[in-house]
């Protein structure tokens, strides 16, 4: 028999499938925040090679060498640029410094040389002795990477008055 | 009084929970869960042997590969959280291989090591100990810092 008036269709109820995801994110969360550390550490990977190793050969290329030190009053960048001249061969280089007094304009600079080296990814830092940890870190992160890509991600590390 | 022909659901007036408000908490709950995720670490925290010693901070954010743990702290120098020298000493030494560091690593084998510094820790100290780890044939050497990316 038809009924005279009907019931509108009934929705389907989600709260119980809310609930559910609710429920799950009250136990993961606090066993993520059991089972986890808020501090991340990192692994900054240095070249040093053994008492009988040498560092490997880098890739022929237009920067021969490439080093920073730290000085007073900023970073001296020195270079080993092979000359432009059509017969020039390896070995054959012009020595170019400068002195840049952040690292921001280190890292402007460190751009010059990969634009004229892309396939170069090594680099020598040579702090000073009293250079603190910590700049020593942040001049690392300033030639890996820079906001235009990856600069010289392989950074070989000496210490004034170390021998290497 | 004139009785209602048509009830509203009793669903609808449950009041409090609704669908309509669990909603933003489900939302709030998947942003901190991918927040903790994305910031947090699985590693164990590092226990150092120092209470003052704090790392480095970088901006990095490469895993630490396991190795012999070498401490560069304020007061001394620890290999494996063992006192091997004090840090005064041998920052302000002429010489340059650490004589007890040496032995302890050449003691423990290997060939990588992970340098644990002070944040003011001089590098002098530092590039030491790493010339140490060299010649005690520890040719890969891994600085530890904290990422940013830490909460």
């Amino acid at each position: 028999m038809r009924r005279l008036f009907s019931a509108p269709p009934a929705a389907a109820d989600v709260r119980p499938a809310l609930l559910s995801v609710v429920s799950l994110m009250m136990l993961l969360l606090p066993m993520l925040l059991m089972a986890t550390s808020a501090q991340k550490l990192t692994g900054l990977t240095l070249s040093v090679p053994g008492p009988t190793e040498s560092l490997p050969p880098e890739l022929p290329g237009a920067v021969e060498k490439l080093s920073v030190q730290r000085v007073s009053g900023g970073y001296l960048v020195t270079a080993s640029v092979r000359n432009t001249d059509v017969g020039s061969s390896i070995g054959d280089t012009e020595q170019k410094s400068f002195t840049e007094p952040t690292l921001t304009a280190l890292q402007a600079r460190l751009l010059s040389f990969k634009a004229l080296d892309p396939s170069r990814d090594r680099i020598r830092l040579v702090p000073a002795a009293d250079t603190p940890t910590d700049e020593v870190v942040r001049w690392m992160d300033t030639v890996r990477n820079s906001p235009e890509g990856p600069l010289f991600p392989k950074v070989v590390m000496e210490a004034a008055g170390v021998a290497p | 009084m004139r009785r209602r022909v048509f009830r509203r659901s009793a669903a609808s007036s449950a009041g409090g929970l609704s669908s309509a408000s669990l909603a933003p908490m489900v939302d709030m709950m998947t942003i901190l869960v991918i927040a903790v995720l994305r910031t947090w670490s699985t590693d164990a925290p590092a226990e150092l042997p120092e209470e003052g010693l704090r790392l480095p901070l970088s901006s990095q954010e490469a895993p630490v590969n396991k190795g012999i743990v070498v401490d560069v702290g304020v007061d001394g120098l620890y290999v494996e959280g063992w006192r091997a020298g004090s840090a005064t000493y041998w920052s302000d030494s002429d010489e340059v291989l650490i004589g007890e560091v040496y032995e302890a690593l050449q003691l423990l084998g290997g060939d990588r090591i992970t340098v644990r510094a002070h944040e003011s820790a001089p590098w002098s100290l530092v590039g030491k100990v790493m010339f140490t780890a060299k010649q005690a044939g520890y040719p890969n050497v891994e600085l530890v810092a904290v990422s940013r990316a830490s909460l």
